[in-house]
C-alpha cells in the first residue's frame, strides 16, 4: 500500500529526468466512492506552485514521482469545485468514521491502484500512522499494534473545506445512518463545530437529528446555526419541540430566526411558544388529525390512508369546521364499525372533551383518567382547536426519569 | 413581530453560563507549588514584591484571553489547532513539551497533597493512595458537570487564606500601598523570586486547559464579551488569593525573622504566631491547592493529548468508549503517586523544579498561541490587532526573560 505521507516531498522528475519539483499535495474529486487521483500539486525550485493532471504520471516509485512529459510541455490542471486537496483538508484533521460512528483523526491517507488508476482508498487513524510519518514504525514491538483504516466512502469531514458542496452531493455515508446515529457524531463536537456538521446536511434530515437529542444539546446547537439554517431545520422538526427550543435560545437569535420562518409554519410556532410546557398549550402536539362534519365515512378512511406520517398515534377523529371550531369527536372503532355513507355529524359524540391551554398537567392527568382517554384536545374557551395532549405526553412530564 | 417571550433572568444565566473557565482555571494556578513560592517570597521579603501580583495579573489575563479567544473562534483545542496549523512534527514538539511540564505540575501538586495531609498527622503511604482513588473516581465517574461543581467549590475553599491573613491582623494600608510601589533590587535571590512567581502562575497547562474548557463550553461567539469579563475575573482571583498568603507569610514569618523553605515549614511556623487554627487552615489550604492541580492538570493533559491524536475524550464517556483517555487518566495519577511515596524522596525540591521546567516550557507553547491568534484562516475578524499584538508580545517576551533567569540561575545554583 502507498501512503500519502511517503509521497509527500517526493521529487518529480519529467521525461528527461529533470526534476520539476517536489510533490506538495494531492487533488481528488470529492465526488466519487474511491476518488482517482486528478492532480499533483507542484512546488518548484522559484517558490511557484504548479498543477499538473495525475494521467501525466509515469511511475511512482520511493521518494520519486516520474512524469510521461517533459517539463517544458506540462500542461496546467485548474481545479474545479469537486477538487479536495488530501494534504491541506484532510491530513491531521478531524473526520467521522461513519463505520464506526466515531469522530477520529486522519493520520495519513492510504492509496492503491483501483482498475489500474491511483486512487484514494482508506484513512489511516492509528497510532501507526503517526509513527510512519515520524520515521518510527521500525520500532520492533509495533507490530502489535493494529492498522486502523477507515474507507474513503465511510468517511466525512467534520469540517466542510467546501461549503458549495453539500454532503448530499458527495458519495457519503453519512446519509444512510440513521439520524440517532448522526445525533451521536454531533454530540461528540462540540456546538459550535456540531453545528457546521449539521448545516452540511439537508433540513429535514438535520431536524430528524436534532430531534434525537436532549434539550440541552438542541439549543445550543441552533444557538450557533445561522438564523436562515437554524429556521429552514426548525420548520422541519415538530412545532412543539421547535418552540420548546425557541423558548430557550437567548432573546436576540430568536427574534433572529422567527423572521426567517415561513409565516404558516411560524404561527404554529409562535402559538406553542405562548404557553407555559407545563401547561396544555405547551404540552400539545399541533400535529392531529381532522375532518369536516360533513364527510361521510369512506372519505375519512380515505383521508387516514393518506395522513401524514408526523402524525402521532391517532386514537380519536376530530371533527372540526372550516376555521378549526371543534364540533365533535369519534373514536377509531366507531369509525370503523360505522356504514361506509354515514356523515361525521351523524355519528360523532357531538359533546367532545376538551381541555384548555392553561389547564396544567395535574388537571389533564385527572381529566385522561376521569374519561378514560388515550388523548384530550387543547381548545380554546370559543372552541377554536389547537392540538391534541397525549397520555404519554403527561407520563413523560410524570416521570421524566423513564 | 414581538415575541410574547418570558425573559427576565436572561442577562443574569448568560452571565452565571459563561462561569467556570476563567475562575476554575485562575484557582488550579494557585495550586500547591504556587502557595509554596507566595509563602517563600512573603517570608524572605515580606511586602517588597507584592507590586509585582499588578503586573502578573495583567500577564495571566493576556494570556489566557488569547487561548480562550481561539477555542470560542475555532471550536477546538489548542492541540488540535496545532496540528491543523504546524503539521505532525511541530505538533510532536508541542505536544511532547506540555506532556514534560504538566506531569511535572500532576507530580508538584501530588507532593502537595501529601505534604498538606502530613501537617494534620497522616502519612504520605497512607494519604497518597487514598486521594489517588478519590481523585480518579472524581475524573472517571463524575460527569463534567459534577466535576466542575467539584472545582468550583474547591476553588471556594480558598477562602481559607484570606481568613488565615486576618488572623494575622496585619498592617492592611501598607499592604495595599505596596502593591503599587514598585521595588527593584539588583540581587539574584530577589529577581530570582520575581521570576517564579510570574512563572507559578502563568503556565503551559493554562493555555491547554482553558481552551478546551472554552471548546468545551462552546460559548457563542456573540457572547465572547461576557466570557471575557469572566476570563479577567478569574486572572484578578488569582492574585487576590496570592495578595493575602503572601500578606500572612509576611506578618508571621518575615516579622519574626523565620526562614522557611517550604509551604509546610510556613505551616507549622504560623502556630506559636497565630495560633494553632492557622496552621490547620493553612494545610487544608495547601490539600485543597493540590487536589484541584492534580485534578485539572491530569484533566487537561489527557483531554489535549486525545484531542490532537484522534482519540475520544468526554468525561461523561465509559471506560470502552474513550479507553485511551481513561488510560492516561489513570496513569498520571499511579506515576505521579508512585513517585511521592518513594520512601525519603524529597518533596520540596520536585515542586520547585516542577516550576522551573513548566517556565521553560512556557515560552515555546505561545510562541505557537501567538502564530494561531495572528493566523487570519482561523481567527477571522477575531485575529489580534496591532495593539493586542504588543500587549501579547510584551507578555510573551516578559515571560521568556522570567524563564529563562529562573532556568539559568536554578542551573547555577
Amino acid at each position: 500500500m502507498l501512503y500519502l505521507s511517503s509521497l509527500l516531498g517526493a521529487r518529480i522528475l519529467d521525461n528527461a529526468n529533470v526534476q520539476v519539483g517536489t510533490l506538495k499535495d494531492v487533488a481528488v474529486p470529492i465526488t466519487e466512492a474511491y476518488p482517482k487521483v486528478a492532480a499533483l500539486v507542484i512546488s518548484q525550485k522559484n517558490r511557484t506552485e504548479t498543477i499538473v493532471p495525475a494521467d501525466l504520471i509515469e511511475l511512482v516509485g520511493k521518494g520519486i514521482v516520474t512524469l510521461k512529459k517533459s517539463c517544458a510541455t506540462l500542461p496546467f490542471f485548474h481545479l474545479g469545485p469537486e477538487h479536495i486537496l488530501l494534504r491541506k483538508s484532510v491530513l491531521d484533521r478531524q473526520i467521522v468514521d461513519c463505520e464506526g460512528l466515531k469522530v477520529v483523526r486522519a493520520n495519513d491517507i492510504a492509496l492503491g491502484k483501483v482498475q489500474g488508476d491511483l486512487s484514494v482508498i482508506s484513512i489511516d487513524v492509528s497510532i501507526l500512522g503517526i509513527l510512519r510519518r515520524l520515521n518510527l514504525d521500525g520500532l520492533p514491538f509495533l507490530n502489535r499494534i493494529k492498522e486502523d483504516l477507515v474507507p474513503w466512502n465511510e468517511m466525512s469531514l467534520v469540517d466542510s473545506t467546501m461549503p458549495e458542496l453539500k454532503l448530499h452531493e458527495q458519495k457519503n455515508q453519512l446519509q444512510k445512518l440513521h439520524p440517532a446515529d448522526i445525533a451521536n457524531i454531533v454530540e461528540e463536537l462540540n456546538a459550535k463545530r456540531g453545528a457546521a456538521f449539521l448545516s452540511q446536511l439537508e433540513p429535514e434530515i438535520a431536524a430528524d437529528v436534532i430531534e434525537e437529542m436532549d434539550e440541552d444539546d438542541q439549543v445550543a446547537l441552533i444557538e450557533h446555526l445561522d438564523a436562515e439554517q437554524a429556521g429552514d431545520i426548525l420548520e422541519d422538526m415538530s412545532p412543539d419541540q421547535a418552540a420548546d427550543i425557541l423558548d430557550e435560545l437567548s432573546d436576540d437569535k430568536a427574534q433572529e430566526i422567527i423572521a426567517e420562518l415561513e409565516p404558516e409554519e411560524g404561527e404554529k410556532i409562535l402559538e406553542l411558544i405562548t404557553y407555559d410546557a407545563k401547561e396544555a398549550g405547551g404540552l400539545m402536539t399541533t400535529e392531529f388529525f381532522s375532518v369536516r362534519p360533513d364527510w361521510n365515512v369512506r372519505e375519512v378512511k380515505n383521508a387516514l390512508k393518506g395522513s401524514k406520517d408526523d402524525i402521532p398515534t391517532i386514537t380519536y377523529i376530530y371533527v372540526t369546521e372550516e376555521d378549526g371550531t371543534l364540533k365533535g369527536v369519534l373514536s377509531l372503532r366507531r369509525l370503523s364499525t360505522s356504514e361506509d355513507q354515514k356523515k361525521m355529524k351523524e355519528i360523532m359524540s357531538k359533546k367532545p372533551f376538551f381541555v384548555s391551554p392553561t389547564a396544567s398537567i395535574k388537571q389533564i392527568a385527572g381529566f385522561l383518567t376521569k374519561y378514560d382517554l388515550f388523548s384530550v384536545a387543547v381548545a380554546r374557551e370559543d372552541r377554536k382547536m389547537l392540538g391534541i395532549v397525549m397520555v404519554d405526553d403527561i407520563m413523560r412530564e410524570l416521570f421524566p426519569e423513564a | 413581530m414581538k415575541l410574547p417571550f418570558k425573559f427576565s433572568f436572561r442577562r443574569l444565566l448568560l452571565v452565571l453560563a459563561v462561569l467556570g473557565p476563567g475562575i476554575i482555571s485562575a484557582n488550579a494556578d494557585n495550586d500547591a507549588a504556587g502557595i509554596t513560592t507566595y509563602t517563600v517570597t512573603g517570608a524572605r521579603y515580606g511586602y517588597k514584591l507584592l507590586f509585582s501580583l499588578l503586573i502578573i495579573t495583567i500577564v495571566l489575563a493576556i494570556t489566557q484571553e488569547l487561548g480562550a479567544r481561539i477555542g470560542v473562534i475555532s471550536g477546538k483545542g489548542l492541540g488540535g489547532v496545532i496540528r491543523e496549523k504546524f503539521g505532525l512534527k511541530l505538533t510532536m514538539l508541542a505536544m511532547g513539551a506540555m506532556l514534560i511540564a504538566n506531569f511535572g505540575v500532576i507530580v508538584a501538586d501530588m507532593a502537595g497533597v501529601a505534604e498538606a495531609m502530613s501537617l494534620f498527622g497522616v502519612t504520605k503511604y497512607l494519604s497518597v493512595p487514598i486521594f489517588t482513588v478519590l481523585l480518579w473516581l472524581v475524573l472517571y465517574k463524575g460527569s463534567f458537570a459534577k466535576a466542575e461543581k467539584f472545582f468550583l467549590v474547591l476553588s471556594a475553599m480558598y477562602i481559607v487564606y484570606i481568613v488565615t491573613a486576618f488572623y494575622t491582623k496585619p498592617d492592611w494600608g501598607l499592604a495595599l500601598s505596596s502593591l503599587v510601589t514598585p521595588h527593584i533590587q539588583f540581587d539574584k535571590a530577589y529577581l530570582v523570586t520575581l521570576m517564579a512567581l510570574i512563572g507559578t502562575t502563568v503556565t503551559p497547562w493554562g493555555q491547554f486547559f482553558i481552551q478546551s474548557y472554552i471548546v468545551d463550553k462552546s460559548t457563542p461567539a456573540g457572547h465572547y464579551g461576557f466570557q471575557r469579563l469572566e476570563i479577567f475575573f478569574g486572572a484578578f482571583l488569582t492574585d487576590f488569593i496570592s495578595f493575602f498568603i503572601i500578606v500572612t507569610a509576611t506578618n508571621t514569618l518575615f516579622k519574626n525573622g523565620i526562614f522557611v523553605n517550604n509551604a509546610s515549614e510556613a505551616a507549622l511556623s504560623l502556630a506559636p504566631l497565630a495560633g494553632a487554627q492557622a496552621t490547620s487552615l493553612f494545610a487544608f489550604g495547601l490539600l485543597v491547592a493540590g487536589l484541584l492541580g492534580v485534578s485539572i492538570v491530569t484533566l487537561a493533559t489527557a483531554y489535549a493529548l486525545c484531542e490532537t491524536f484522534g482519540f475520544e475524550s468526554a468525561m461523561d464517556r465509559s471506560w470502552k468508549d474513550a479507553p485511551v483517555f481513561y488510560s492516561l487518566i489513570t496513569f498520571f495519577l499511579v506515576i505521579a503517586s508512585l513517585i511521592v511515596i518513594i520512601p525519603g524522596i524529597p518533596l520540596f525540591p520536585i515542586m520547585i523544579s516542577s516550576q522551573v521546567i513548566n517556565g521553560l516550557i512556557l515560552p515555546i507553547i505561545l510562541v505557537y498561541v501567538y502564530k494561531i491568534i495572528n493566523d487570519r484562516k482561523i481567527m477571522g475578524a477575531y485575529t489580534n490587532g496591532k495593539t493586542a499584538n504588543f500587549f501579547a508580545l510584551s507578555a510573551v517576551g516578559l515571560l521568556t526573560i522570567a524563564s529563562l533567569v529562573v532556568a539559568l540561575t536554578s542551573i547555577f545554583t
